[in-house]
């Protein structure tokens, strides 16, 4: 999480391509990087990179579906925005599938790439965000005993400490004091709280 | 041991005896019979020696038993005579003298019998009056009183004397015994025998004739019965027994009775009957040895006669066996009836199928046989024979058993036979049909080939080694222009324009010099002229044949004109069809074609784009607005380059022959495909031979074949979605004789039934496909003088390749 400036990050085989897009996005002072292929785009790939993907799906070796499968499995985030030399439905169709963010067909209208590829900047920074808190409520679960896990999972559910206690065949003051624990630990203040910290953190564990 | 291999040589030599080699045969047997005759002759002497020595041991057997036996007779006789005497005590005289000649009648031998009275002076004495010595004597027979006394003294009361002589030369001797009365010795019984005919009557005549026997009595030779003619002569007989003949056979026995020693001797003589015996061995020998002769002889007559024989029987086997052998047969007949044929060899069968019976027996004539059309011919030709009395020959048809017709060749002539004084007709008559056919199919091959020169299309000129037109058929006539007359025996360079007709006579030349050969064998186009002067193409082939004389080429000429201009129109054709295939190829190519062109379309459009913010944003930047601009003018001139390459690609115009580097060629239909490559994934791989030579062709063509293999190729490695993987190679090699381009593809491959329908036009493995890609490939690649083909690979893919050729 080191670097934390959003790049664009441009994969075609054209080296025209590449320098025009290159050039237009210096006018607006974007940050980007070109890639010849997908391959030297995955060389440097290492999960910390932020922004958003251009990439020209028909491109030898490894093409731009391939890419996208390659980032999907290792969780990469970032958005992609596909190019296509000609309108290919059944190929649009899969990378949109596939959690394409858009996919554009050449020649593109400038503004039009522009204004997707901010789109793209912001939904990475609102994903990236969430991203981070749900890294943040996981750890703090993480940091449960399982005794409190399963103290945690019940009072989350709506059961009464008293219909623990009897359940879990303990006092009634020892869910109370683990209760008062998990409260502590997740650094919540009221059960509303805790049951929300819940559901997000469920969401982001079954997407 | 030996027996068996004799006769089993002479078995053999009999089965295959020849001339000389067997003459020893006869003699052997002759010499083999002639043994067995003296060996049979000399077992037979031998036998009859045998026999006789036994006849001769068993007689003096027989005599001397018979001599023990008598004598002990006698004795017992005398002892009886004297016990009756003792019983009695003596009898009156007269008594004992009638007993006495009962005696001597009973048992002949004696010469007395006497009694004496113990002084022995009072004798009565009987004589026998049947003896010999009897007859002649005295009543006083009896030795005297002092011999007796001497005998009697000292013997026992039973004894016999030595050998006594008798009067009348007789030899005797005498048996006496003692005479008892009342216990007391009252004298003797004298018995006196004549030796003589004691022994004959003893031996009983059984020595008669057959065997000589002499007694000996106490070493005194009493007897001697050695021949008829010495009978009663011992002194001639012991010389005859000293014959060697007889004293080999002889037997001697000794026998002792009553104290005194008899020796007896037994000797075959000389009778008739062993002399009969003899004689017949002799004649047993001499006629078997004659037989042996005989035999001899006659077997030699017979082998000799057997050896001429079987020579004549071989000689006339050889002689059949010749005549089964021709093809034909012989024959003659009297001149009486011509066709009573009275012999025919074997022959006959083969020929017609009748035996020699049908002929022989008239049961079929010849003249039946001869077809009706050529009868008459025959018969002529036979009464001029017979007119002339020379030899005939005479070529027919005759109908065979089977009604099958034959072709006959007959020569024969008339003689007279040595025999019967008859005029006879010899002939021999040998089947050609064969020939005859082959002479038939000579003829109308010959009309066949003269009929095919002169309808020939193409002109057939045969020239001399000089040049000299020496034939020329009509079509020459025709293609030329000349008349048959203006061409034969001129020389043939006429017919050629310049170069050739000048240096035609070098090229003869040349050829018939060094064996080198530039159209002989060969064909060739080359040109040639016509009588109004035009030149025209033609086609020549040339080829040589050796006749009898001399050596002498035939040329072949085809008119190409008509060829040429339908090649044309063909190759025209193919050209159109060329460019719709390849209109067709742009068409289908055009999705690749606009990726193409979107690149630097798009790119264009980022530079514009970029050049229009510089400026908007205010901040003039000149050096990047340059650089956007020059970007923008590169794509532009890249998407127009793209369009370029389209445009001739689909460009309509005729063919050229350029020279084309093959390796030129595959890089550019790599970058023509580059786009669609990468719409169909697939990824092109170059292979290139950097030593192939240039070839001559339309190079837009062989580009519009390339790019066709190589699409289908990528095309069937996305139709089986790049199961195989997505390579598809470019591959040019070169050997001596031309470049080979291959496009190796990892597709499906060529199925069987895609395989037959492969070069068909309008028949396409595609949904969307024309079908007439390959089939103009093919004839494109034809056009150029190669071959487009293809193998499939292993399990997988496919080698499409087309090779051509460089340059002659």
């Amino acid at each position: 999480m080191s670097q934390s400036i959003q790049q664009v990050y441009i994969v075609d085989d054209d080296e025209a391509i590449r320098d025009s897009m290159s050039m237009l996005l210096e006018t607006i002072d974007l940050p980007h990087q070109c890639f010849s292929s997908a391959t030297e785009f995955l060389e440097i790939y290492d999960g910390t990179q932020r922004g958003c993907l251009v990439v020209d799906i028909r491109m030898p070796v490894m093409n731009g579906l391939e890419l996208q499968k390659n980032l999907n499995e290792q969780e990469c985030l970032l958005p992609i925005i596909f190019m296509t030399g000609h309108g290919d439905i059944p190929m649009a169709v899969e990378a949109m599938r596939a959690g394409a963010l858009d996919f554009m067909r050449k020649p593109v209208r400038e503004q039009d790439l522009l204004d997707r590829i901010q789109q793209a900047l912001q939904h990475e920074s609102g994903e990236f965000d969430m991203h981070e808190k749900m890294a943040g409520i996981r750890s703090r679960i993480a940091t449960l005993t399982p005794k409190e896990h399963e103290i945690f999972d019940r009072v989350a559910q709506g059961q009464a400490n008293k219909v623990i206690a009897a359940e879990l065949g303990v006092s009634e003051r020892t869910v109370e004091v683990h209760r008062a624990q998990v409260m502590k630990k997740l650094d919540v203040r009221t059960l509303a709280d805790l049951v929300r910290l819940k559901l997000t953190g469920e969401a982001q564990l079954s997407p | 041991m030996n027996t068996p291999y004799c006769f089993e040589g002479i078995l053999t030599a009999l089965r295959n005896n020849r001339n000389e080699e067997g003459s020893w045969i006869p003699w052997l047997v002759g010499a083999l019979v002639a043994c067995a005759v003296f060996l049979g002759w000399s077992t037979l002497k031998q036998q009859e020696q045998v026999d006789l020595q036994r006849s001769t041991s068993i007689l003096l057997e027989r005599l001397q038993t018979a001599l023990a036996r008598d004598l002990d007779q006698r004795v017992s006789s005398l002892q009886r005579l004297a016990e009756r005497w003792s019983h009695h005590g003596g009898t009156a005289r007269s008594a004992w003298e009638s007993d006495v000649a009962n005696y001597l009648a009973d048992q002949p031998g004696y010469h007395s019998i006497a009694r004496l009275d113990a002084t022995l002076s009072d004798r009565w004495v009987v004589i026998d009056h049947d003896s010999g010595s009897a007859r002649s004597s005295s009543t006083d027979s009896l030795p005297d009183v002092a011999w007796l006394e001497r005998l009697l003294s000292d013997a026992p009361a039973t004894g016999l004397s030595s050998a006594v002589a008798l009067p009348d030369d007789q030899w005797g001797f005498v048996l006496y015994h003692a005479i008892f009365k009342n216990e007391q010795p009252d004298g003797y019984i004298v018995a006196s025998f004549e030796l003589d005919a004691w022994l004959d009557f003893v031996l009983n005549g059984a020595t008669e004739e057959l065997f000589a026997v002499q007694v000996w009595l106490d070493d005194t030779l009493v007897l001697d019965r050695s021949a008829v003619s010495a009978r009663h002569s011992s002194t001639a007989s012991l010389t005859q027994t000293g014959n060697a003949s007889t004293l080999d056979q002889s037997r001697q026995g000794n026998l002792a009775l009553y104290g005194q020693q008899w020796r007896i001797a037994v000797s075959l003589t000389e009778t008739r009957l062993a002399a009969n015996q003899s004689r017949m061995a002799e004649a047993l020998l001499w006629s078997g040895l004659l037989v042996s002769g005989l035999l001899v002889w006659a077997l030699r007559a017979t082998l000799r006669s057997r050896a001429e024989n079987r020579e004549l029987q071989l000689h006339s086997l050889q002689l059949e066996a010749q005549w089964r052998n021709l093809p034909g047969m012989a024959y003659h007949s009297q001149l009486t009836s011509p066709s009573l044929l009275e012999f025919v060899s074997e022959g006959c069968h083969k020929l017609t199928g009748y035996t020699r019976q049908d002929f022989q027996t008239g049961s079929i004539t010849w003249d039946s046989l001869v077809n009706a059309e050529d009868r008459e011919m025959r018969q002529a030709c036979l009464d001029s024979a017979i007119a002339s009395g020379e030899a005939y020959q005479v070529v027919y048809r005759i109908v065979c058993h089977d009604n099958g017709e034959k072709w006959v060749w007959e020569r024969g002539n008339i003689c007279d036979s040595e025999r019967d004084q008859v005029c006879l007709i010899e002939g021999m008559v040998l089947d050609i049909t064969e020939q005859k056919h082959t002479e038939i199919a000579l003829t109308e091959s010959t009309a066949y080939a003269q009929t095919l020169v002169d309808t020939a299309a193409e002109a057939i000129i045969t020239i001399a080694t000089n040049g000299d037109i020496e034939s020329a058929n009509r079509s020459t006539e025709r293609m030329f222009g000349y008349e048959r007359r203006e061409l034969l025996g001129r020389n043939v360079r006429m017919l050629m324009p310049e170069p050739f007709m000048s240096e035609h006579d070098a090229y003869l030349a040349r050829y018939l010099k060094t064996g080198e050969a530039r159209i002989i064998g060969t064909g060739r186009e080359v040109s040639g002229l016509r009588k109004d002067g035009s030149v025209f193409p033609i086609q020549l082939s040339v080829s040589e044949f050796q006749t009898k004389e001399e050596l002498k080429f035939v040329g072949l000429i085809r008119d190409l004109t008509q060829q040429q201009r339908a090649e044309q129109e063909a190759s025209l054709h193919r050209e159109r069809l060329a460019h719709v295939a390849r209109v067709n190829m742009l068409g289908e190519m055009a999705t690749g074609i606009a990726h193409e062109i979107n690149q630097p379309l798009s790119a264009i459009s980022m530079y514009a784009q970029s050049g229009l913010r510089f400026l908007d944003a205010g901040v003039p930047r000149p050096e990047r607005l340059r650089d956007a601009l020059e970007k923008l003018s590169a794509q532009a001139h890249r998407a127009g380059a793209v369009i370029e390459r389209m445009q001739q690609f689909a460009r309509q115009r005729e063919s050229t022959c350029e020279t084309v580097d093959c390796n030129q060629l595959v890089r550019e239909i790599a970058s023509l495909a580059e786009s669609e490559a990468l719409i169909r994934d697939a990824q092109i791989e170059l292979d290139i031979d950097r030593h192939i030579g240039t070839v001559q062709a339309d190079p837009i063509q062989l580009q519009q074949v390339a790019l066709n293999l190589l699409r289908n190729g990528m095309e069937s490695m996305a139709s089986i979605d790049h199961r195989y993987g997505n390579r598809i190679v470019l591959r040019t090699r070169g050997n001596a004789e031309g470049v080979t381009l291959s496009v190796i593809d990892q597709g499906s491959g060529v199925s069987a039934e895609a395989a037959e329908q492969l070069y068909k036009p309008f028949a396409s493995t595609k949904d969307m496909g024309m079908g007439i890609g390959l089939s103009i490939c093919k004839s494109i690649i034809h056009s150029h003088g190669g071959e487009l083909d293809f193998v499939n690979g292993e399990g997988h893919g496919a080698t499409f390749f087309f090779t051509l050729p460089y340059p002659s």
